[in-house]
């Protein structure tokens, strides 16, 4: 396996110098050497260094992925382990870039991350931290909230 | 051409009337600098939108947001039909439905029901609801059956648009 170096350059210049093996595990880095193999310096224009920085430690972690059960199981609590460091805003930052770099594993890990971390949130919760405009009239946020009240834990569901 | 004389005049005297005139005289520069920071702010706030979107979900491009959604239990997301309009047509949506049961292999093909009866007043009914997996250690193949959640029956048809759309 070639060790070539490539570096990548985030949105706001920070570079990174890695393995041609780790930068292919961004697939976006992967089709760009295919198109032309002689590229060394890559410039990413949608992440910045520091969400840059996670995707990279990420790829490296998985650049050789086992198939041996024991190797398994110790990336999935690395994972885990991973996934802990952050809050729910760098998390939506990390989802946006796994999506733009194409690492697949990351986007499955984050998404799951991010579901896990928001299945208890009220709606109220929900709106803030995503900025979602409530567009229910308080009429309909009462019906629709009435026809799933069974859905919410009793401590935030109004006795009727 | 009256109407929009006077929204102009509201929109030019309002700054005046939220600040009291005893503060204009004794601080001169502070509620010239408060007026500065109000339109300032009121810019920053609408660059703010701008520029902070992408972090946001809700300008998270689609399939993401079915990423995140497909993984969540069924319950949360009845509570997140809440959120808004927009998440409640996502959630009831044909296309959601179907990437939610193909996404994991964890969530079950079939949901079964039971209620407790003809017992009690319809108020203290409950239909019960278990999922079923595949357990695939194992060369025969058996399913295995997880509780899921109860519902108060007499909410059911409320939701039996949802549960048939299934």
């Amino acid at each position: 396996m070639s060790s070539n170096k490539i570096v990548l350059t985030s949105s706001d210049g920070e570079s990174f110098e890695v393995e041609e093996v780790v930068a292919r595990k961004l697939q976006i880095v992967g089709h760009m050497l295919e198109d032309d193999c002689v590229i060394n310096e890559i410039p990413l224009q949608n992440v910045t260094g520091d969400i840059l920085s996670m995707v990279i430690e990420y790829c490296k972690t998985h650049v050789d992925e086992e198939e041996s059960e024991e190797a398994q199981t110790k990336l999935k609590t690395w994972d885990e382990e991973f996934m802990k460091k952050f809050d729910i805003k760098t998390l939506l930052q990390i989802i946006l870039a796994a999506n733009y770099l194409n690492v697949k594993g990351l986007l499955d890990l984050v998404s799951q991350t991010i579901a896990d971390t928001i299945k208890d949130y009220t709606p109220e919760q929900i709106r803030e931290v995503f900025g979602v405009e409530n567009d229910y009239t308080e009429e309909e946020e009462a019906e629709v909230r009435k026809e799933n009240a069974w859905a919410f834990d009793e401590a935030d569901t109004p006795k009727p | 051409m009256k109407r929009k004389d006077d929204d102009n005049d509201r929109f030019y005297s309002s700054p005046s009337k939220l600040d009291p005139i005893p503060l204009d005289l004794k601080m001169t520069t502070v509620p010239s600098k408060s007026h500065m920071k109000k339109s300032h702010q009121n810019k920053l706030e609408e660059d703010e939108n701008d520029t902070t979107n992408p972090s946001k979900l809700d300008s998270l491009p689609l399939d993401l947001k079915m990423a995140i959604l497909t993984r969540m239990p069924a319950k949360s997301l009845m509570k997140l039909r809440c959120v808004s309009k927009m998440w409640s047509s996502i959630i009831r949506s044909r296309g959601f439905i179907d990437s939610y049961y193909a996404t994991s292999s964890r969530q079950s093909r079939f949901i079964v029901g039971f209620s407790n009866g003809v017992f009690g007043t319809p108020e203290e009914r409950l239909t019960f609801f278990f999922s079923f997996s595949h357990d695939e250690g194992q060369e025969s193949s058996s399913l295995l059956p997880t509780f899921e959640m109860a519902v108060p029956t007499y909410s059911f048809n409320n939701h039996t648009r949802f549960l048939a759309s299934y």
